[in-house]
């Protein structure tokens, strides 16, 4: 397990800072543009804009989770499809069940550690300039957003493990397209306050599908 | 060859077949490696020399019959048994991003057995620090990391797939010397193929041979040698080769004009599976070979 975890951090490290580095940028952007809007219009214009209206101001975060997810699939396990390195792992003297789970845990928490970054850069600057249920409100928006990164995340380690095309395909199309834009449905204020946890529930299926391309891979695959 | 329960076996092939899609690369396959031997697998290219790795190593399931490393079967195999196979795959597949002592830290954990002296030994010979990224080596330095992690965990079996690709002459040579003494010294069986077939001359013990559609010849290197002969018959019959029979096992036209004439059996032999095909008694002179004549001679130049 040690190893592992040392094998992705040296492969993923360069990667992770550089998504890393782009999320903190995307937060920082944001950040300045609220406060922007703050400083040429009136506060009291934009509470209603936000409360009467439903004018998201954070609007751009939404598909950032998204494509954190997918770079960070890609830099974890691209190098290894492309290059083979894959049957590497799968002659570690680990189970193929654990080992998977295992780079999914190592890929899914350098994920949620930039998701949790966003969140919280999220409802700091949210809470700086709005009241302190907006902070909650628009935590509660994102969430769908951020669950659409592990979506994105899960779907293309999916994608990626499978050997077979028209099976790629449909990992792509379902797992996917299909999570992301189920994450992406509404941008209504609390939109998915009842359907959160079915969608969560939904997305984590996905961590033993991708048992099932990696068996394949493992028999017959590149 | 072994008894099929001989605890002395290593690899066990028996009845296999495999196919991709409708094409046939084998039908009923058998052969066993015995502990301690070292064994070359040889064959042209498109045989199915590295589907027959592959199924060893587990990496295909086979379409039927059995394969057994260490027991169990190849596409199943445990850990603890994983831990008793060293794989060294084509291409000297190695994690390129590591540096020397990175790599050695990674693997080591794995294997209870790890033999420090022996990574370090074959690594010290590169002269490079143990900061040296594996990216940025040449073929020959990282086929050296790549046996050196292979030897450190002190397998019971080695299984190495075409060590030769893109290693010269010399890389080969330390590659080749440095796992006969390890594989003598610790009683290790090993697997191996190349395309360089002179090589084998230098490692293995045992050869198979394998040709299309999965006919395979088994034997030691020193038996081989010594049946397997290549004769030029002083034949006045330019438009007419003999046929490959019971007896005569390949002609080939050489672009001087002459004839090959390969069989596993004595002159006498020879000259009368000639006489029978209507060609007389015609004078044999032997040819002496190379394994790499040996190898073209049995398996055909096309």
């Amino acid at each position: 397990m040690r190893a592992l975890i040392y094998k992705e951090w040296l492969k993923l490290r360069g990667a992770w800072l550089v998504i890393l580095g782009g999320n903190l940028a995307f937060c920082a952007y944001l950040y300045l543009d609220i406060r922007h809007q703050f400083r040429v219009e009136h506060a009291e214009m934009l509470f209603y804009q936000a409360s009467r209206i439903g004018r998201l101001f954070y609007e751009d975060l939404r598909y950032v989770p998204l494509l954190t997810g997918c770079l960070t699939a890609v830099a974890q396990y691209a190098p290894e499809i492309l290059k083979s390195r894959l049957r590497l792992a799968m002659h570690l003297p680990i189970g193929l069940t654990a080992l998977i789970l295992i780079h999914l845990a190592i890929g899914l928490t350098a994920l949620g550690l930039i998701l949790a970054i966003d969140a919280a850069a999220l409802a700091l600057t949210v809470g700086q300039f709005f009241p302190a249920a907006f902070a909650t409100s628009a935590l509660a928006t994102a969430a769908p957003w951020l669950l659409a990164g592990v979506a994105g995340y899960l779907g293309l380690t999916l994608t990626l493990l499978e050997p077979r095309r028209r099976y790629q395909v449909t990992n792509l199309a379902l797992a996917l397209g299909g999570t992301a834009w189920l994450c992406h449905l509404s941008d209504d204020y609390g939109a998915y306050d009842r359907a959160l946890w079915g969608v969560a529930l939904l997305i984590l299926l996905m961590v033993p599908a991708a048992l099932v391309p990696a068996h394949r891979f493992r028999f017959g695959g590149r | 060859m072994t008894s099929p329960n001989d605890p002395n076996e290593v690899i066990r092939v028996d009845g296999l077949s495999h196919r991709y899609g409708r094409r046939v690369i084998y039908e009923g396959l058998s052969f066993s490696v015995a502990q301690g031997r070292l064994l070359g697998l040889l064959g042209k290219n498109g045989v199915g020399k590295t589907t027959l790795i592959k199924l060893l190593m587990g990496f295909l399931a086979p379409s039927a019959g059995s394969c057994r490393v260490l027991g169990e079967p190849s596409h199943a195999l445990s850990p603890d048994a994983k831990r008793r196979i060293g794989l060294v795959f084509e291409g000297h597949l190695a994690y390129e991003f590591m540096t020397i002592d990175q790599i050695e830290r990674f693997y080591a954990p794995w294997y209870p057995r790890w033999r420090r002296d022996v990574f370090t030994d074959l690594i010290g010979r590169l002269g490079l620090p143990g900061h040296h990224r594996i990216r940025n080596m040449s073929e020959g330095q990282r086929s050296q990391v790549v046996l050196g992690l292979v030897m450190a965990q002190d397998p019971d079996l080695l299984i190495l797939d075409d060590y030769t690709m893109g290693l010269d002459a010399g890389y080969r040579r330390l590659f080749l010397d440095y796992l006969v003494h390890y594989a003598r010294e610790g009683n290790k069986t090993v697997l191996v193929t190349s395309h360089v077939v002179q090589d084998m001359e230098r490692l293995v013990d045992d050869v198979i041979f394998l040709r299309r559609g999965g006919d395979i010849l088994q034997t030691s290197l020193k038996s081989f040698m010594a049946s397997f002969r290549h004769y030029r018959p002083a034949l006045d019959t330019p438009d007419r080769l003999p046929r490959p029979d019971d007896v005569l096992h390949a002609v080939d036209r050489e672009p001087d004009g002459s004839v090959s004439l390969f069989a596993f059996a004595d002159p006498d032999r020879v000259t009368a599976a000639l006489a029978a095909q209507g060609f007389g008694t015609p004078a044999l002179t032997e040819v002496p070979m190379t394994l790499e004549d040996a190898f073209i001679g049995y398996t055909g130049k096309y």
